[in-house]
């Protein structure tokens, strides 16, 4: 027993030596956790010295980490950078601890080590190349900030470099790339270009239950995936819940200048894992002010706030947002249990997990009505940070598409574990004849937030090629086209003018 | 005694002839002959006020906050003229055809105007004046909200030539009695009364369109 206590104290203070070491570390390199096998750190057993040719040029080294699986490439930036030198998609990079920034139409300084290969064997079983953690790392791409999951890696030389997708690294470019028997083509004179047909072939709609991109202001889809499945929300719920109550607003029920409080309920939610905004009972902001809490940040408690403030009870509330659904001619696919889009159980013995629950048909029905009758959510949606003056409290917008195409003009994101990492997107673009037109795209249940962010992009990009294309065609057709022939029509085109 | 009688019965044979002649101009002045009534023109209007607001709340109801608009009193004037020998017809007074359409248009403009108010309100537009929804849509479409009914909105009017096809027709005519006998078999009923014509369509039809003298 006395050798038994005697072990355990050493290891005691071995394992206090080590944390101490690895803390200190931390804290002085941010690749210090290169040296400390952990979970989660970045070590990467799938490295490529891939072939990049531009413009049918030479073949050239382009240090590629699979993260994670076999074809989730992420490419060196550096590589990349020296070897779209002297082309119209150059950009320079520069990394600063883990800030980096991109300026395009620039040519690219090497720093040593660009475009060779891993100065490791790629077959080398044993060894496990080490990065810092993917994660959103501080990126400006000419002065403007983008949000991309990046890791950094230090070669021997010594300089960082940082890997990005491939496929966010290209639409950031705005260049069309392919990979065709282990070598990567880059054709600079080609915008990125989405061929819908291929990507569904090898399986583009496998990373979400759901997807749809269409013009919300005509009502065309443009492709879809499951369209009528019906899918768990999470906080893309509280899209109705903003129509419900800027219908109540319209009616004159409520005013945006009504002051509204919080209740125990709501600020019991708040006290939760589930709550955003830290309130307490007495506490009070606008509606207005609730809007934003309610979009940008997605907070519960200011949702449930609203909805008491209107309906009196959240149930009540509810029942509103099921009549809306009806009148609105949504299917069967859609039904809300509560005002925000968290999960509730059942009132039973068997108690069932229950989420609000609507289809991508239904979704792109319900946003084109709200994008019609009150464009003004996209004044909100496209807020990235918006300070609630009542709360004394600085929010920000969930939506990383609103840093990574500066077109996005909103909508909400939504996330339960059950629902994914879901994301209601949309852009703002312009036909021929000066007509405002907004693409809406959206994604239910990508697994995590990288996925969505780029899926959704991809999507949204697919949306604008297919306006842009049909645009042009339509431009072609008589002078008359332009004159609206319904009274939806006419009325967007006198709000959008 | 039989120089009583004698007396008594001239002025009998007189009452009598008063009594005749009273009647006799009663008949003609109170219980006119139809035959000389069914001479001029009368007319008739029909009420398009209904067809007008279906077509027009349709329009208007297919885009949000879109509601029913009720318009009434829009009519359009049939005539139905007898020449007195036997020969009528029936027309579609075109006058009256152009007057419901200015009338149809101005409703029809006026409901889509208060949409469009109602919309931009919703959006948080700050001045919704009429005058203001009227700026912008010529701006935007240069011309009027009307125009651009008129020419690109729904077809809210029933066509002129549809009209006449329905019922514009032609033919002979006999009175018998009280009713008019057309050519087309049909029989009518008419008032005695020099303004006012009832023609039902058939003896016991509920169909009864009642025509005023127009001229």
């Amino acid at each position: 027993m006395k050798k038994l206590m005697y072990i355990s104290e050493m290891n005691k203070k071995v394992i206090a030596l080590l944390t101490l070491f690895s803390v200190l570390a931390c804290l002085l390199s941010p690749y210090a956790a290169l040296s400390v096998k952990a979970a989660n750190t970045g070590k990467h057993r799938i490295i490529e010295n891939l072939s990049v040719r531009v413009n049918n040029g030479d073949s050239k080294v382009l240090k590629t980490i699979h993260y994670d699986y076999v074809n989730n490439r992420y490419v060196s930036l550096r590589d990349l950078a020296a070897a779209l030198n002297n082309t119209s998609k150059a950009f320079s990079i520069g990394i600063s601890g883990t800030d980096i920034s991109i300026t395009t139409g620039k040519n690219y300084n090497a720093v040593g080590g660009e475009n060779v290969p891993f100065d490791i064997p790629e077959d080398d079983v044993d060894y496990t190349y080490n990065t810092n953690q993917f994660r959103t790392n501080p990126m400006t791409v000419d002065g403007r900030t983008v949000k991309y999951m990046t890791f950094l890696g230090r070669y021997n030389t010594g300089s960082t470099d940082c890997y990005m997708s491939i496929t966010d690294i290209a639409m950031l470019l705005d260049t069309d790339m392919w990979i065709k028997e282990n070598t990567l083509y880059i054709d600079t004179e080609s915008p990125f270009f989405v061929d819908m047909d291929e990507l569904e072939d090898m399986g583009f709609y496998d990373e979400v239950y759901s997807a749809l991109v269409g013009d919300a202001t005509t009502g065309e889809i443009y492709t879809s995936y499951m369209e009528d499945l019906p899918v768990p929300l999470a906080s893309t719920t509280k899209l109705m819940s903003y129509l419900i109550l800027m219908d109540a607003v319209t009616a004159g029920e409520i005013s945006l200048n009504d002051t509204v409080y919080f209740s125990e309920n709501a600020v019991r939610l708040s006290k939760t894992e589930d709550g955003t905004i830290d309130i307490e009972v007495g506490e009070s902001c606008t509606l207005s002010e609730i809007f934003y809490a309610m979009l940008l940040p997605s907070s519960n408690e200011c949702t449930l706030a609203a909805a008491e403030h209107l309906a009196g009870s959240e149930e009540k509330f509810v029942e509103r947002m099921n009549e809306k659904a009806a009148s609105l001619g949504l299917s069967d696919a859609t039904i809300f249990h509560n005002c925000h889009g968290l999960p509730i159980f059942s009132d039973s013995i068997t108690a069932t997990k229950l989420q609000n629950h609507m289809s991508a048909k239904d979704m792109f029905l319900l946003v084109s009505y709200i994008l019609s009758v009150y464009p003004q959510i996209k004044d909100i949606t496209s807020t990235k940070e918006y300070t609630i003056a009542s709360l004394d409290e600085t929010v920000k917008n969930t939506n990383p598409l609103l840093y990574n195409m500066p077109e996005v003009v909103g909508l909400k994101t939504g996330t339960t574990i059950m629902a994914g990492s879901c994301l209601v997107s949309a852009l703002d673009i312009r036909d021929d004849n000066g007509n405002l037109h907004t693409i809406v795209a959206m994604e239910f249940g990508a697994e995590d937030t990288s996925v969505r962010c780029t899926f959704s992009e991809v999507l949204l990009r697919y949306g604008k090629q297919v306006f842009t294309e049909g645009n042009s065609d339509a431009s072609n057709s008589s002078a008359n086209a332009s004159i609206p022939t319904s009274a939806e029509s006419l009325i967007r085109m006198l709000l959008n003018s | 005694m039989n120089r009583r009688r004698f007396r008594i019965f001239p002025i009998i044979i007189i009452l009598l002839l008063l009594l005749t002649v009273t009647g006799g101009l009663l008949f003609v002045l109170f219980i006119t002959s139809p035959k000389r009534l069914i001479i001029g023109r009368f007319s008739r209007d029909i009420d398009i006020s209904d067809g007008i607001s279906d077509v027009s709340s349709d329009w208007l109801m297919s885009a949000a906050m879109g509601k029913r608009v009720e318009l009434s009193g829009i009519k359009i004037a049939l005539f139905i003229t007898f020449d007195g020998n036997g020969n009528y017809n029936i027309t579609v007074h075109e006058a009256s055809y152009e007057d419901a359409r200015q009338d149809a248009y101005t409703a029809f403009s006026d409901a889509t105007r208060d949409l469009i108010i109602s919309r931009f309100e919703a959006s948080g537009i700050s001045d919704t004046s009429e005058d203001a929804v009227d700026e912008k849509v010529n701006e935007v479409l240069g011309m009027s909200l009307q125009k651009y009914l008129e020419d690109y909105g729904p077809k809210i009017m029933p066509e002129l030539s549809a009209l006449k096809e329905t019922y514009e027709t032609s033919g002979t005519y006999r009175i018998e009695k009280n009713m008019i006998i057309f050519d087309d078999g049909k029989a009518s009923y008419f008032l005695v009364n020099n303004e006012l014509l009832t023609i039902t369509d058939g003896e016991n039809s509920e169909e009864t369109y009642v025509y005023f003298r127009n001229e």
